[in-house]
């Protein structure tokens, strides 16, 4: 994965749930570095607007890492570029 | 069975003590900034059943025996670490537990699914939101209601909606993997509890909510079988 895009989704991810960037890793489960729904929904709206898409919320219920949330962006912005 | 634990319950007692082992290795795994709302959750979720295991069936369980489980992607649900005569062997099966937690409050409640049918519940921060997050999860229906109640009330009632969507959600056992506007929470009056429509359907569910000291909203929701 192109280090730009795991850079921009770090940033992304540490302005929405306040973390540092340097603290988060792929291995990270969502439920354990935000602090409610809420914020997470918040999240799935800053990428949304970021990467210019619409989230499919059905898809969410396979996403439960960081890790996961690359993967889906890659397949997302790369389905873009298609 | 609405159980409330605030975190004064949590910090009375090391977690060894009613956490089953698998659970404190579990707990060892969560980020520290994490574990006391971990154990609030954990906390209510027991107290919960243990509640109802006595109300039931005069059945008495230690806290460490009751084990809570939650595979990706599911609802939670116990096991008795030790079997009881009185309570029978596929109880679990017929109970729907949820949890729900937020700063210094845990929430849980369960329902017999053949009688009171599934359940979900949440509790909230009550918070000011950005615009862009309460324009995108409020249906327009909704965003009519506030604009016609107090202005210092907007954030109360913006907050209890998003609570009920996702206490319904839960009880789906779903999670927020629709999106919230596709649901609305809907008020007749400051007397009448609120109701639920999804896609334009009034959803027949039981709605409860109530506010908490510290700013805070339970709601739950109950959905007949």
């Amino acid at each position: 994965m192109q280090k730009s895009l795991v850079t921009k989704v770090y940033r992304i991810i540490a302005r929405s749930l306040e973390f540092n960037v340097k603290d988060i890793a792929p291995t990270d489960r969502l439920e354990d570095i935000s602090d409610d729904s809420i914020q997470l929904f918040e999240l799935v709206l800053a990428f949304e607007k970021e990467f210019n898409t619409q989230v499919k919320y059905e898809d969410l219920m396979q996403i439960e890492t960081v890790g996961d949330i690359l993967a889906y962006i890659e397949r997302v912005t790369s389905n873009s570029h298609q | 069975m609405l159980t409330i634990v605030t975190i004064r319950e949590i910090l009375k007692a090391s977690p060894t003590t009613w956490l089953s082992a698998g659970e404190t290795k579990e707990l060892s795994t969560k980020p520290t900034h994490k574990r006391s709302t971990w154990q609030l959750g954990r906390f209510a979720a027991k107290q919960a059943i243990r509640r109802f295991l006595h109300w039931r069936y005069q059945a008495s369980h230690p806290l460490r025996d009751i084990q809570i489980m939650r595979a990706p992607g599911a609802k939670p649900h116990f096991e008795l670490a030790q079997s009881s005569p009185r309570v029978p062997a596929d109880l679990a099966g017929q109970i729907d537990l949820s949890i729900s937690h937020a700063g210094n409050v845990g929430v849980a409640d369960i329902a017999l699914i053949q009688s009171d049918g599934l359940v979900g519940v949440d509790v909230e921060r009550i918070r000011h939101f950005k615009a862009e997050t309460v324009n995108s999860f409020l249906t327009a229906e909704e965003r009519e209601l506030l604009s016609c109640g107090p202005v210092e009330h907007y954030d109360q009632l913006a907050t209890l909606m998003w609570s009920v969507k996702e206490a319904y959600l839960k009880a789906r056992g779903i999670g927020i993997v629709q999106h919230p506007n596709t649901i609305s929470v809907l008020q007749q009056d400051q007397r009448s509890w609120p109701t639920i429509v999804e896609r334009d359907i009034r959803v027949s569910a039981s709605v409860w909510f109530g506010w908490l000291p510290g700013g805070y909203v339970i709601t739950r929701v109950t959905l007949p079988q």
